[in-house]
């Protein structure tokens, strides 16, 4: 059984929304000479394309191993980051934003995670199909319990996400730009371009991800 | 979280940590509501959501049993459902993220409370048959009386105020420590009940096995050997689980380290009847649609987690 199209091609048009924004993100920054998680939004970009593809194999850009390498990638690098963070700064403590930082690594490890069980979990489907009718390969049925533990991770991090927009509204992340341009000298550095580093519309295309990933996830339990 | 925060060291630490407290214990619960809402709409975009069996073949049998007025309202409503299954499932995905949003985001928790408690007693009545208490097919191994019932205690018990900041435990805070211990004694009192009266309950080998069909092998296998294991003991077993409910409600009027104890026993009896009783709330059968009560009772418990309090030693001195 299929879920509507309609429903798949909405999916994969926001994957591919958020994956077009995570990269005007990286551009945008490096433009301005800001800071960035580059690793978080280049992953970003490739889940966004990558999840489009599986709905709409039409829009699948790689062949799977190119996908699964790049996605191992990912997660090697998210986990190795976990650990040096939590090395550096422990578990707990720092400041009130400590336990936001510890997840925010292990979160992007367990997304890269899924998506790389995405792509050995889930049947094989023509690249001319229009629309995937997304199921389990056969034989995966003893790791069900594995998708279960991603979606969860996914729905907690989705609302915790949700929690922390109204730490961004705009004249906070304003005055915060102000005060960290002070402290460079003055310089505010900010045109209309800063308004593509908008922190809540980043936090809104993580949010949609999870809410992607947790349903193609849920169609391989 | 975002790297704005995270690592974009001259936004994050200045201006972002003056106006936002990082979750205490009633927020972490709203949350952990919020992020259940969240599954269940996800769960509600499974393709079978979206067929035309899905208000006949699934609403509609849970209306068998009930007394007239309530048969007939959900089997009205199941066939509506069905006639217009696209629209109507579309829907109610979007009023559970809407009600996940609205907990999560702190500005409309209010609201978002609001309706999980006005749609949590439309699933309980028109979704899940009042829970089958009333068809004498409840039982609590499989969900009873109503998953959806405990989201809207707990949408009340978690409301945000400002009243009682000293209170024993996060339940306590809006209604008062009496009225708290009476939801929770009501609420362990009436599975008790079940368990003891309720005639599934005393069949459990039936009950059990009947949950095999769709999951994967080895949760079948699950559901069939603690089905052999008390299918010749439903009366002894309806005893002992009904006792263990009884000690489990009354762990409200016990000091406070008992208490504690005999919390986490009720976390564990979720987690048991979460995973052998409901299949994980039957997700992996391509059917459910929430993970039904098991996390909920879990939920419950920690709301009800004595506070440490400077000098306290009982629950109930705490409360005074």
């Amino acid at each position: 059984m299929s879920d509507p199209s309609w429903l798949l091609d909405l999916f994969a048009a926001v994957m591919l929304a958020v994956s077009a924004y995570c990269a005007v993100r990286l551009v945008v920054v490096r433009r301005l000479h800001r800071t960035l998680h580059y690793g978080v939004n280049s992953a970003h970009v490739a889940m966004g394309l990558a999840m489009s593809g599986m709905l709409v194999p039409v829009l699948n850009a790689w062949p799977n191993p190119v996908w699964e390498a790049l996605f191992a990638g990912f997660a090697v690098s998210f986990a190795f980051q976990s650990a040096s963070f939590v090395a550096r700064h422990g578990l707990t403590g720092l400041s009130r934003d400590h336990f936001h930082r510890v997840t925010h690594y292990l979160t992007h490890l367990v997304m890269s995670f899924a998506m790389l069980y995405m792509y050995l979990a889930a049947a094989p489907v023509p690249a001319h199909a229009a629309a995937m009718a997304m199921g389990p390969a056969p034989g995966t049925a003893a790791f069900v319990g594995l998708p279960l533990v991603f979606i969860l991770v996914l729905c907690a991090s989705a609302v915790w996400h949700v929690d922390a927009l109204s730490r961004f509204t705009p004249a906070v992340v304003a005055a915060a730009v102000r005060a960290g341009a002070a402290s460079r000298g003055g310089e505010v550095g900010a045109g209309p371009e800063a308004r593509w580093l908008a922190p809540r519309l980043e936090m809104g295309c993580h949010i949609a991800m999870c809410a992607a990933m947790a349903f193609m996830l849920v169609l391989l339990l | 979280m975002n790297e704005a925060s995270a690592v974009e060291s001259p936004v994050a630490p200045t201006a972002t940590e003056a106006p936002w407290d990082p979750p205490d214990r009633r927020r972490t619960l709203q949350l952990a509501l919020a992020a259940l809402w969240f599954l269940d709409a996800v769960l509600q975009l499974q393709p079978f959501m979206f067929s035309r069996s899905f208000g006949p073949l699934m609403l509609g049998p849970t209306a068998r049993g009930n007394p007239g007025i309530v048969a007939h309202s959900i089997t009205d409503v199941s066939r509506s459902i069905g006639q217009h299954s696209v629209g109507a499932n579309a829907a109610f995905v979007l009023v559970q993220f809407l009600i996940a949003f609205a907990i999560a985001h702190r500005p409309t928790v209010r609201l978002g409370l609001v309706l999980s408690v006005a749609w949590s007693l439309l699933v309980w009545w028109f979704g899940e048959g009042l829970g089958g208490v009333l068809a004498g097919t409840a039982s609590p191994l499989t969900g009873a009386p109503g998953a959806v019932l405990l989201y809207a205690v707990l949408a009340v018990l978690l409301w945000p105020t400002a009243r009682r900041p000293a209170a024993p435990c996060t339940a306590a805070r809006l209604v008062g420590p009496p009225v708290a211990k009476v939801l929770w004694v009501a609420i362990w009192g009436w599975l008790a009940g079940i368990a003891f009266f309720g005639s599934p309950t005393r069949h459990p080998g039936t009950l059990l096995a009947g949950l095999e069909a769709g999951e994967p092998r080895w949760l079948a296998a699950l559901n069939r050997h603690a089905a052999d294991l008390v299918a010749s003991r439903g009366p002894l077993l309806a005893v002992v689980v009904g006792l263990l409910f009884v000690v489990i409600a009354v762990a409200v009027f016990l000091p406070t380290r008992p208490a504690r104890v005999v919390l986490a026993v009720a976390m564990v009896v979720g987690l048991a009847i979460w995973v052998v009783g409901e299949d994980f709330g039957t997700v992996f059968s391509g059917s459910g649609t929430d993970p039904n009560s098991g996390p909920l009772l879990g939920l419950l418990a920690v709301a009800y987690w004595p506070l440490r309090r400077a000098g306290s030693r009982r629950w109930v001195e705490a409360a005074a």
